[in-house]
Protein backbone atom coordinates (compact mmCIF):
# COMPACT_ATOMS: atom_id res chain seq x y z
CA UNK A 1 0.00 0.00 0.00
CA UNK A 2 1.60 3.15 -0.95
CA UNK A 3 0.32 5.56 1.40
CA UNK A 4 1.23 3.75 4.05
CA UNK A 5 4.76 3.75 2.63
CA UNK A 6 4.75 7.54 2.04
CA UNK A 7 3.62 7.42 5.84
CA UNK A 8 6.54 5.44 6.87
CA UNK A 9 9.11 7.36 4.72
CA UNK A 10 8.36 10.33 6.43
CA UNK A 11 8.69 8.87 9.77
CA UNK A 12 11.94 7.59 9.04
CA UNK A 13 12.98 11.02 7.44
CA UNK A 14 11.74 12.36 10.72
CA UNK A 15 15.27 10.85 12.46
CA UNK A 16 17.37 11.98 9.24
CA UNK A 17 16.13 14.98 9.64
CA UNK A 18 17.57 15.63 13.30
CA UNK A 19 20.79 13.97 12.24
CA UNK A 20 21.18 16.30 9.32
CA UNK A 21 20.28 19.19 11.10
CA UNK A 22 23.29 18.23 14.62
CA UNK A 23 25.44 18.19 11.48
CA UNK A 24 24.30 21.62 9.74
CA UNK A 25 24.59 23.58 12.99
CA UNK A 26 28.31 22.80 13.69
CA UNK A 27 29.44 22.67 9.51
CA UNK A 28 27.57 26.22 9.75
CA UNK A 29 28.44 27.46 12.28
CA UNK A 30 31.85 26.00 13.39
CA UNK A 31 32.95 25.34 9.80
CA UNK A 32 33.90 21.34 10.56
CA UNK A 33 32.27 18.46 10.37
CA UNK A 34 31.33 16.76 13.22
CA UNK A 35 31.97 13.23 13.29
CA UNK A 36 31.27 12.51 16.89
CA UNK A 37 27.63 13.02 15.67
CA UNK A 38 26.63 8.86 14.79
CA UNK A 39 28.40 8.27 18.40
CA UNK A 40 25.97 10.48 20.11
CA UNK A 41 23.00 9.06 18.46
CA UNK A 42 24.22 5.39 19.30
CA UNK A 43 24.91 6.30 22.93
CA UNK A 44 21.54 7.90 22.93
CA UNK A 45 19.76 4.74 21.47
CA UNK A 46 22.06 2.34 23.91
CA UNK A 47 20.77 4.14 26.99
CA UNK A 48 17.70 4.12 25.84
CA UNK A 49 17.52 1.04 25.66
CA UNK A 50 19.48 0.21 29.17
CA UNK A 51 17.39 2.47 31.45
CA UNK A 52 14.06 0.60 29.64
CA UNK A 53 15.70 -2.45 30.45
CA UNK A 54 17.34 -2.28 33.98
CA UNK A 55 13.10 -1.23 34.76
CA UNK A 56 13.80 2.98 34.33
CA UNK A 57 9.90 4.34 34.17
CA UNK A 58 9.65 5.16 30.58
CA UNK A 59 9.82 9.41 30.39
CA UNK A 60 13.29 9.08 33.14
CA UNK A 61 14.76 6.76 30.19
CA UNK A 62 14.05 8.48 27.37
CA UNK A 63 15.01 11.83 29.37
CA UNK A 64 18.12 9.81 30.57
CA UNK A 65 19.33 8.75 27.20
CA UNK A 66 18.55 12.10 26.03
CA UNK A 67 20.86 13.87 28.62
CA UNK A 68 23.78 11.16 28.31
CA UNK A 69 23.80 11.99 24.12
CA UNK A 70 24.01 15.67 25.33
CA UNK A 71 26.59 15.34 27.83
CA UNK A 72 28.79 13.33 25.80
CA UNK A 73 28.85 16.27 23.03
CA UNK A 74 29.74 18.42 25.20
CA UNK A 75 32.88 16.23 26.35
CA UNK A 76 33.86 16.32 22.77
CA UNK A 77 33.74 19.78 22.52
CA UNK A 78 35.66 20.26 26.41
CA UNK A 79 38.45 17.96 24.91
CA UNK A 80 38.71 18.15 21.40
CA UNK A 81 37.33 21.74 20.05
CA UNK A 82 38.01 24.14 22.70
CA UNK A 83 41.73 23.04 22.69
CA UNK A 84 42.26 22.66 19.04
CA UNK A 85 40.43 25.82 17.94
CA UNK A 86 43.70 27.52 16.70
CA UNK A 87 44.68 24.69 14.96
CA UNK A 88 44.33 23.46 11.53
CA UNK A 89 40.70 22.69 10.09
CA UNK A 90 41.55 18.77 10.45
CA UNK A 91 42.48 18.26 13.77
CA UNK A 92 38.78 18.65 15.37
CA UNK A 93 37.90 16.56 12.30
CA UNK A 94 39.87 13.78 13.15
CA UNK A 95 39.81 13.92 16.43
CA UNK A 96 36.16 13.84 16.37
CA UNK A 97 36.35 10.94 14.37
CA UNK A 98 38.25 9.57 17.39
CA UNK A 99 35.40 10.16 19.35
CA UNK A 100 33.21 8.25 17.42
CA UNK A 101 35.23 5.70 17.52
CA UNK A 102 35.96 5.76 21.35
CA UNK A 103 31.96 6.05 22.48
CA UNK A 104 31.51 3.23 19.60
CA UNK A 105 34.29 0.83 21.60
CA UNK A 106 33.13 1.33 24.84
CA UNK A 107 29.51 0.17 24.34
CA UNK A 108 31.30 -2.70 22.50
CA UNK A 109 33.37 -3.61 25.72
CA UNK A 110 30.48 -2.84 28.24
CA UNK A 111 27.41 -4.77 26.03
CA UNK A 112 28.68 -6.69 23.33
CA UNK A 113 28.53 -5.56 19.58
CA UNK A 114 25.21 -8.19 19.24
CA UNK A 115 21.84 -6.44 18.51
CA UNK A 116 19.84 -5.64 21.35
CA UNK A 117 15.92 -5.68 21.46
CA UNK A 118 14.48 -2.41 22.97
CA UNK A 119 11.27 -3.79 25.01
CA UNK A 120 8.92 -0.82 24.71
CA UNK A 121 7.18 -0.52 28.32
CA UNK A 122 3.73 0.97 26.26
CA UNK A 123 1.83 -1.43 24.14
CA UNK A 124 0.37 -0.73 20.82
CA UNK A 125 0.90 2.53 20.49
CA UNK A 126 -1.11 2.92 17.09
CA UNK A 127 -3.47 5.44 15.60
CA UNK A 128 -5.49 4.54 12.83
CA UNK A 129 -7.08 6.44 9.67
CA UNK A 130 -9.01 4.21 7.44
CA UNK A 131 -6.36 1.46 6.90
CA UNK A 132 -3.45 3.90 7.37
CA UNK A 133 -1.68 2.53 10.21
CA UNK A 134 0.67 5.51 12.61
CA UNK A 135 2.62 4.43 15.46
CA UNK A 136 2.78 7.00 18.10
CA UNK A 137 6.34 7.45 18.51
CA UNK A 138 6.97 7.23 14.92
CA UNK A 139 4.47 10.15 14.39
CA UNK A 140 6.25 11.61 17.62
CA UNK A 141 9.90 11.82 15.84
CA UNK A 142 8.52 13.72 12.56
CA UNK A 143 6.43 16.02 14.97
CA UNK A 144 9.29 16.74 17.33
CA UNK A 145 12.13 17.35 14.75
CA UNK A 146 9.50 19.67 12.82
CA UNK A 147 8.67 21.86 16.18
CA UNK A 148 12.85 21.56 16.65
CA UNK A 149 13.82 22.63 13.77
CA UNK A 150 11.31 25.91 13.51
CA UNK A 151 12.48 26.33 17.51
CA UNK A 152 15.98 26.57 16.26
CA UNK A 153 14.86 28.96 13.50
CA UNK A 154 13.59 31.10 15.99
CA UNK A 155 16.41 30.86 18.27
CA UNK A 156 19.05 31.60 15.06
CA UNK A 157 16.75 34.67 13.67
CA UNK A 158 15.12 36.10 16.64
CA UNK A 159 17.26 36.14 19.68
CA UNK A 160 20.31 37.74 20.18
CA UNK A 161 22.00 34.46 20.87
CA UNK A 162 21.17 33.13 17.55
CA UNK A 163 22.50 36.89 15.85
CA UNK A 164 25.53 36.31 18.11
CA UNK A 165 25.50 32.56 16.51
CA UNK A 166 24.79 33.46 12.74
CA UNK A 167 27.75 36.43 13.15
CA UNK A 168 30.34 33.14 14.22
CA UNK A 169 29.08 31.45 11.71
CA UNK A 170 30.03 34.68 8.97
CA UNK A 171 33.23 36.18 10.99
CA UNK A 172 34.21 34.20 14.23
CA UNK A 173 36.63 37.83 14.71
CA UNK A 174 34.44 40.27 13.93
CA UNK A 175 31.80 38.76 16.25
CA UNK A 176 34.38 38.90 19.21
CA UNK A 177 35.00 42.83 18.58
CA UNK A 178 31.34 43.23 19.08
CA UNK A 179 32.04 41.14 22.67
CA UNK A 180 30.46 38.18 21.68
CA UNK A 181 32.19 35.44 23.51
CA UNK A 182 32.69 32.39 21.46
CA UNK A 183 34.90 30.08 23.55
CA UNK A 184 30.97 30.51 25.59
CA UNK A 185 28.34 29.86 22.66
CA UNK A 186 30.73 26.95 20.68
CA UNK A 187 29.73 24.58 23.63
CA UNK A 188 26.25 25.61 23.15
CA UNK A 189 26.21 24.64 19.47
CA UNK A 190 27.78 21.33 20.72
CA UNK A 191 25.02 21.18 23.65
CA UNK A 192 21.90 22.00 20.71
CA UNK A 193 23.37 19.53 17.93
CA UNK A 194 23.67 17.07 20.42
CA UNK A 195 20.60 17.52 21.85
CA UNK A 196 18.67 16.84 18.01
CA UNK A 197 21.62 13.73 17.37
CA UNK A 198 20.24 12.23 20.97
CA UNK A 199 16.75 12.99 20.47
CA UNK A 200 17.34 10.80 17.21
CA UNK A 201 18.96 8.23 18.54
CA UNK A 202 16.51 7.71 21.42
CA UNK A 203 13.30 7.74 18.73
CA UNK A 204 15.44 5.11 16.52
CA UNK A 205 15.55 2.77 19.14
CA UNK A 206 11.52 3.03 20.11
CA UNK A 207 10.69 3.15 16.64
CA UNK A 208 13.04 0.47 15.09
CA UNK A 209 13.08 -1.39 18.92
CA UNK A 210 16.94 -2.01 18.38
CA UNK A 211 20.24 -0.82 19.29
CA UNK A 212 23.66 -2.10 18.12
CA UNK A 213 27.24 0.03 18.61
CA UNK A 214 27.53 0.91 15.15
CA UNK A 215 23.95 1.92 14.77
CA UNK A 216 25.26 5.79 14.04
CA UNK A 217 27.08 4.95 11.51
CA UNK A 218 24.44 4.46 8.66
CA UNK A 219 22.02 6.93 9.53
CA UNK A 220 24.76 9.53 9.68
CA UNK A 221 25.75 9.07 6.09
CA UNK A 222 22.05 9.36 5.58
CA UNK A 223 22.33 12.55 7.63
CA UNK A 224 24.98 13.88 5.69
CA UNK A 225 23.48 12.93 2.65
CA UNK A 226 20.32 14.83 3.49
CA UNK A 227 22.21 17.99 4.80
CA UNK A 228 23.87 18.04 0.88
CA UNK A 229 21.08 17.57 -0.90
CA UNK A 230 18.86 20.42 0.64
CA UNK A 231 21.80 22.45 0.83
CA UNK A 232 24.82 22.91 3.44
CA UNK A 233 24.45 25.43 5.77
CA UNK A 234 20.52 25.75 5.48
CA UNK A 235 18.65 24.55 8.31
CA UNK A 236 14.99 23.63 5.82
CA UNK A 237 17.53 22.38 3.19
CA UNK A 238 18.22 19.55 6.34
CA UNK A 239 14.34 19.29 6.78
CA UNK A 240 13.76 18.63 3.00
CA UNK A 241 16.70 15.99 2.31
CA UNK A 242 15.86 14.26 5.52
CA UNK A 243 12.18 13.79 4.57
CA UNK A 244 13.48 13.07 0.60
CA UNK A 245 15.63 10.65 1.91
CA UNK A 246 13.27 8.32 4.24
CA UNK A 247 10.72 8.29 1.56
CA UNK A 248 12.70 7.41 -0.89
CA UNK A 249 14.02 3.94 1.05
CA UNK A 250 11.10 2.76 2.45
CA UNK A 251 9.54 3.20 -1.39
CA UNK A 252 13.07 1.85 -2.54
CA UNK A 253 12.02 -1.53 -0.30
CA UNK A 254 8.58 -1.42 -1.29
CA UNK A 255 8.96 -1.29 -5.76
CA UNK A 256 12.14 -3.17 -5.45
CA UNK A 257 13.92 -5.02 -2.44
CA UNK A 258 16.15 -3.80 0.83
CA UNK A 259 19.14 -4.25 -1.49
CA UNK A 260 18.08 -1.31 -3.68
CA UNK A 261 17.38 1.66 -0.75
CA UNK A 262 22.17 2.83 -0.90
CA UNK A 263 21.82 2.53 -4.79
CA UNK A 264 18.65 4.65 -4.63
CA UNK A 265 19.58 7.31 -1.73
CA UNK A 266 23.34 7.87 -3.09
CA UNK A 267 21.97 7.93 -6.21
CA UNK A 268 19.60 10.70 -5.72
CA UNK A 269 22.51 12.37 -4.05
CA UNK A 270 24.80 12.33 -7.09
CA UNK A 271 21.48 12.89 -9.28
CA UNK A 272 21.09 15.99 -7.38
CA UNK A 273 24.97 17.32 -6.68
CA UNK A 274 24.99 17.37 -10.93
CA UNK A 275 22.23 19.01 -11.25
CA UNK A 276 22.46 21.60 -8.52
CA UNK A 277 25.57 21.38 -6.73
CA UNK A 278 24.76 23.56 -4.04
CA UNK A 279 21.82 21.41 -2.88
CA UNK A 280 18.16 21.77 -3.54
CA UNK A 281 17.90 24.83 -1.09
CA UNK A 282 21.54 26.21 -1.07
CA UNK A 283 22.13 29.59 -2.22
CA UNK A 284 24.47 30.17 -5.20
CA UNK A 285 25.87 33.68 -4.75
CA UNK A 286 28.75 34.66 -3.23
CA UNK A 287 26.78 36.32 0.13
CA UNK A 288 25.34 33.05 1.21
CA UNK A 289 22.68 33.41 4.04
CA UNK A 290 22.96 30.80 6.47
CA UNK A 291 20.32 29.36 8.46
CA UNK B 1 48.08 67.22 27.00
CA UNK B 2 47.53 69.28 29.71
CA UNK B 3 48.27 67.96 32.65
CA UNK B 4 44.79 67.68 34.74
CA UNK B 5 42.46 65.70 32.03
CA UNK B 6 41.63 62.54 32.94
CA UNK B 7 43.71 59.46 30.50
CA UNK B 8 41.72 57.83 29.45
CA UNK B 9 43.92 54.93 27.50
CA UNK B 10 47.27 54.30 27.52
CA UNK B 11 49.82 51.66 26.57
CA UNK B 12 53.16 51.94 27.74
CA UNK B 13 55.85 50.33 25.74
CA UNK B 14 53.93 47.91 23.95
CA UNK B 15 55.51 45.03 21.49
CA UNK B 16 53.69 43.15 19.13
CA UNK B 17 55.58 40.44 16.86
CA UNK B 18 54.38 38.22 14.55
CA UNK B 19 56.55 35.41 14.84
CA UNK B 20 60.20 36.70 13.90
CA UNK B 21 58.90 40.01 12.49
CA UNK B 22 58.81 43.20 14.49
CA UNK B 23 55.54 44.63 13.91
CA UNK B 24 55.50 47.17 16.80
CA UNK B 25 58.80 47.96 19.13
CA UNK B 26 57.45 49.54 22.08
CA UNK B 27 55.42 52.62 21.71
CA UNK B 28 53.95 54.72 24.56
CA UNK B 29 50.75 56.80 23.21
CA UNK B 30 47.89 57.90 25.27
CA UNK B 31 44.51 59.43 25.18
CA UNK B 32 42.57 61.97 27.52
CA UNK B 33 38.92 62.29 27.93
CA UNK B 34 37.69 64.15 24.95
CA UNK B 35 40.42 64.15 22.68
CA UNK B 36 40.90 62.79 19.23
CA UNK B 37 44.28 61.47 18.71
CA UNK B 38 45.31 60.22 15.24
CA UNK B 39 47.86 57.60 14.84
CA UNK B 40 49.39 58.32 11.26
CA UNK B 41 51.93 56.18 9.06
CA UNK B 42 52.53 54.98 6.06
CA UNK B 43 51.08 51.39 4.95
CA UNK B 44 53.05 48.48 7.41
CA UNK B 45 54.26 50.95 9.66
CA UNK B 46 52.12 49.20 12.91
CA UNK B 47 49.53 51.34 13.15
CA UNK B 48 47.00 48.68 12.98
CA UNK B 49 49.02 46.02 15.24
CA UNK B 50 48.73 48.72 17.41
CA UNK B 51 45.07 49.22 17.46
CA UNK B 52 44.79 44.89 17.37
CA UNK B 53 47.04 44.82 20.40
CA UNK B 54 45.04 47.51 22.18
CA UNK B 55 41.76 45.59 21.85
CA UNK B 56 43.09 42.65 22.25
CA UNK B 57 43.03 40.60 18.82
CA UNK B 58 46.63 40.11 19.17
CA UNK B 59 48.58 39.80 22.55
CA UNK B 60 51.69 42.00 23.15
CA UNK B 61 55.22 40.50 23.04
CA UNK B 62 55.70 43.40 26.00
CA UNK B 63 54.59 46.32 27.83
CA UNK B 64 51.13 46.90 28.56
CA UNK B 65 47.43 48.90 28.02
CA UNK B 66 45.82 50.69 30.62
CA UNK B 67 42.14 52.13 30.34
CA UNK B 68 41.58 54.62 33.22
CA UNK B 69 44.65 53.72 35.05
CA UNK B 70 43.47 49.67 34.85
CA UNK B 71 45.49 47.42 32.87
CA UNK B 72 44.03 45.85 30.32
CA UNK B 73 44.18 41.94 30.27
CA UNK B 74 46.12 40.26 26.71
CA UNK B 75 43.81 39.02 24.57
CA UNK B 76 40.13 38.40 25.55
CA UNK B 77 38.77 40.83 22.54
CA UNK B 78 35.42 40.67 23.78
CA UNK B 79 35.90 42.60 27.45
CA UNK B 80 36.66 45.57 25.39
CA UNK B 81 33.10 46.34 24.53
CA UNK B 82 32.09 46.32 28.34
CA UNK B 83 35.03 48.04 29.19
CA UNK B 84 33.82 50.76 27.23
CA UNK B 85 36.06 50.75 24.01
CA UNK B 86 34.38 50.38 20.50
CA UNK B 87 36.46 49.23 17.39
CA UNK B 88 35.66 50.09 13.78
CA UNK B 89 37.80 47.23 12.05
CA UNK B 90 39.76 47.73 8.84
CA UNK B 91 37.71 46.65 5.79
CA UNK B 92 34.49 47.79 8.15
CA UNK B 93 33.80 43.83 8.53
CA UNK B 94 29.84 44.19 8.43
CA UNK B 95 27.96 41.02 8.88
CA UNK B 96 26.90 40.61 5.25
CA UNK B 97 24.20 37.52 5.85
CA UNK B 98 22.60 40.01 8.63
CA UNK B 99 20.45 42.81 8.21
CA UNK B 100 20.94 46.32 8.96
CA UNK B 101 19.16 46.03 11.72
CA UNK B 102 20.51 43.01 13.18
CA UNK B 103 24.08 44.01 12.56
CA UNK B 104 23.40 47.55 14.67
CA UNK B 105 21.60 45.35 17.82
CA UNK B 106 24.74 43.05 17.96
CA UNK B 107 26.70 46.49 18.31
CA UNK B 108 24.82 46.47 21.36
CA UNK B 109 25.58 42.63 22.06
CA UNK B 110 26.98 43.20 25.94
CA UNK B 111 24.57 45.70 27.02
CA UNK B 112 21.57 45.37 29.45
CA UNK B 113 19.70 47.91 29.26
CA UNK B 114 16.87 46.91 26.98
CA UNK B 115 15.07 49.96 27.30
CA UNK B 116 17.60 52.49 26.70
CA UNK B 117 19.00 50.44 23.82
CA UNK B 118 15.79 50.75 21.79
CA UNK B 119 16.11 54.47 21.74
CA UNK B 120 19.39 54.11 20.99
CA UNK B 121 18.80 52.42 17.74
CA UNK B 122 16.44 55.07 16.67
CA UNK B 123 18.80 57.58 17.33
CA UNK B 124 21.32 56.02 14.56
CA UNK B 125 18.18 55.21 12.58
CA UNK B 126 17.88 59.39 12.80
CA UNK B 127 21.60 60.15 12.12
CA UNK B 128 22.15 57.76 9.18
CA UNK B 129 18.35 58.04 7.69
CA UNK B 130 20.01 55.39 4.53
CA UNK B 131 20.10 53.03 7.04
CA UNK B 132 17.00 53.59 8.18
CA UNK B 133 15.80 53.02 5.15
CA UNK B 134 17.38 50.00 4.72
CA UNK B 135 16.69 48.66 8.01
CA UNK B 136 15.53 44.85 7.54
CA UNK B 137 17.30 44.42 4.10
CA UNK B 138 20.71 42.73 4.63
CA UNK B 139 23.70 44.73 4.98
CA UNK B 140 25.35 43.02 1.66
CA UNK B 141 22.91 45.51 -0.20
CA UNK B 142 24.87 48.60 1.25
CA UNK B 143 27.59 51.00 -0.44
CA UNK B 144 30.79 51.23 0.85
CA UNK B 145 30.08 54.41 2.16
CA UNK B 146 26.95 52.98 4.32
CA UNK B 147 28.69 50.02 5.12
CA UNK B 148 30.92 52.49 7.13
CA UNK B 149 28.41 54.16 8.56
CA UNK B 150 26.93 50.72 9.36
CA UNK B 151 30.46 49.94 11.19
CA UNK B 152 30.35 53.24 13.00
CA UNK B 153 26.80 52.88 14.50
CA UNK B 154 27.00 49.17 15.23
CA UNK B 155 30.40 50.05 17.46
CA UNK B 156 28.45 53.24 18.60
CA UNK B 157 25.35 50.97 19.82
CA UNK B 158 27.83 49.74 22.50
CA UNK B 159 28.10 53.17 24.16
CA UNK B 160 31.64 53.29 24.12
CA UNK B 161 33.32 55.98 26.28
CA UNK B 162 36.79 55.52 23.39
CA UNK B 163 36.15 54.70 19.94
CA UNK B 164 38.49 53.26 17.77
CA UNK B 165 38.51 53.14 14.02
CA UNK B 166 41.26 51.41 11.58
CA UNK B 167 41.63 53.20 8.39
CA UNK B 168 37.79 54.41 8.21
CA UNK B 169 38.91 56.30 5.21
CA UNK B 170 40.17 53.59 3.27
CA UNK B 171 38.23 52.97 -0.03
CA UNK B 172 35.65 55.60 0.33
CA UNK B 173 35.39 58.56 -2.54
CA UNK B 174 37.10 62.25 -1.23
CA UNK B 175 33.13 63.47 -0.58
CA UNK B 176 32.46 60.91 1.83
CA UNK B 177 35.53 60.93 3.49
CA UNK B 178 34.77 64.15 4.05
CA UNK B 179 31.33 63.29 5.19
CA UNK B 180 33.30 60.62 7.46
CA UNK B 181 35.49 63.24 9.31
CA UNK B 182 32.88 65.57 9.95
CA UNK B 183 30.66 63.15 11.40
CA UNK B 184 33.78 62.04 14.07
CA UNK B 185 34.42 66.01 14.30
CA UNK B 186 30.14 66.14 15.59
CA UNK B 187 30.33 62.58 17.61
CA UNK B 188 33.90 64.39 19.36
CA UNK B 189 32.26 67.42 20.30
CA UNK B 190 28.75 65.17 22.07
CA UNK B 191 31.66 64.27 23.99
CA UNK B 192 32.84 60.77 22.78
CA UNK B 193 36.67 60.36 22.98
CA UNK B 194 38.40 58.71 19.36
CA UNK B 195 41.63 57.06 18.93
CA UNK B 196 41.99 56.79 14.67
CA UNK B 197 44.24 54.94 13.11
CA UNK B 198 44.71 57.01 9.33
CA UNK B 199 47.16 56.81 6.19
CA UNK B 200 45.06 59.81 5.73
CA UNK B 201 47.34 61.93 7.24
CA UNK B 202 45.86 65.51 5.77
CA UNK B 203 42.09 64.62 6.79
CA UNK B 204 43.11 63.10 10.07
CA UNK B 205 45.30 65.93 11.29
CA UNK B 206 42.23 68.44 10.77
CA UNK B 207 40.13 66.82 12.75
CA UNK B 208 42.71 65.17 15.94
CA UNK B 209 43.44 67.48 18.69
CA UNK B 210 47.18 65.38 19.06
CA UNK B 211 49.44 62.73 16.83
CA UNK B 212 51.49 60.41 16.76
CA UNK B 213 53.41 59.61 13.72
CA UNK B 214 54.48 55.63 13.82
CA UNK B 215 57.54 54.58 11.42
CA UNK B 216 58.41 50.86 11.23
CA UNK B 217 57.19 49.82 14.46
CA UNK B 218 58.35 53.38 16.57
CA UNK B 219 56.86 56.62 17.35
CA UNK B 220 58.82 58.86 15.42
CA UNK B 221 57.12 62.22 16.30
CA UNK B 222 53.90 63.02 18.88
CA UNK B 223 51.98 66.45 19.02
CA UNK B 224 49.44 68.71 18.08
CA UNK B 225 49.03 68.93 14.38
CA UNK B 226 50.39 72.88 14.55
CA UNK B 227 53.48 71.27 16.22
CA UNK B 228 53.99 68.72 14.07
CA UNK B 229 54.05 70.81 10.95
CA UNK B 230 56.12 73.28 12.12
CA UNK B 231 58.96 70.26 12.63
CA UNK B 232 58.39 69.16 9.32
CA UNK B 233 57.81 65.51 10.80
CA UNK B 234 54.45 65.75 8.47
CA UNK B 235 55.94 65.39 5.55
CA UNK B 236 58.20 62.56 6.02
CA UNK B 237 54.67 60.45 7.34
CA UNK B 238 53.46 61.78 3.77
CA UNK B 239 56.17 60.02 2.17
CA UNK B 240 55.08 56.34 1.96
CA UNK B 241 51.43 58.02 0.81
CA UNK B 242 52.15 61.18 -1.48
CA UNK B 243 52.16 59.27 -4.51
CA UNK B 244 48.67 57.81 -4.30
CA UNK B 245 46.92 60.74 -3.73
Amino acid sequence: MLEQQLVNGLMLGGIYVLVAVAFTLTIGILNFLNFSIPGVFMLSGIFTWVLLKAGVYWPLAILGAIFVGAAASLLVERCTYSWMRSSDHYVPLVSSMGFLILFENLVLVQWGSDLQRVVLPFSDLNLRFASLVISIPQLLSLVLAICLVVGLRILLQRTQMGRALRAVAENATTAEILGVVVSRLVPTVFIIGGLFAALGGMLFALNYQQVHPFMGEEVALKGISAMVIGGMGNVWGSVLGGLLIGVIEVLSIHFFNADFVDFSVYGLLLVILFLKPTGLLGASGIVREKF
Amino acid sequence: MSGNVEVLLETKDLEVTYGRIEAVKGISISVAAGEIVAVLGANGAGKSSLLKAIYGLVAPRGGEVRLVGRPLPPRLAHMRVANGLALVPEGRQILVSLSVDENLRLGAYRRKDAASLEHDLEAIYARFSNLNQRRHMSASTLSGGEQQMLAIGRALMAKPSLLMLDEPSLGLSPRLVGELFELLRQLNEEGLSILLVEQNTHKALQIAHRAYVIELGRCVAEGTPRQLHEEGKIEEAYLGQNGAG
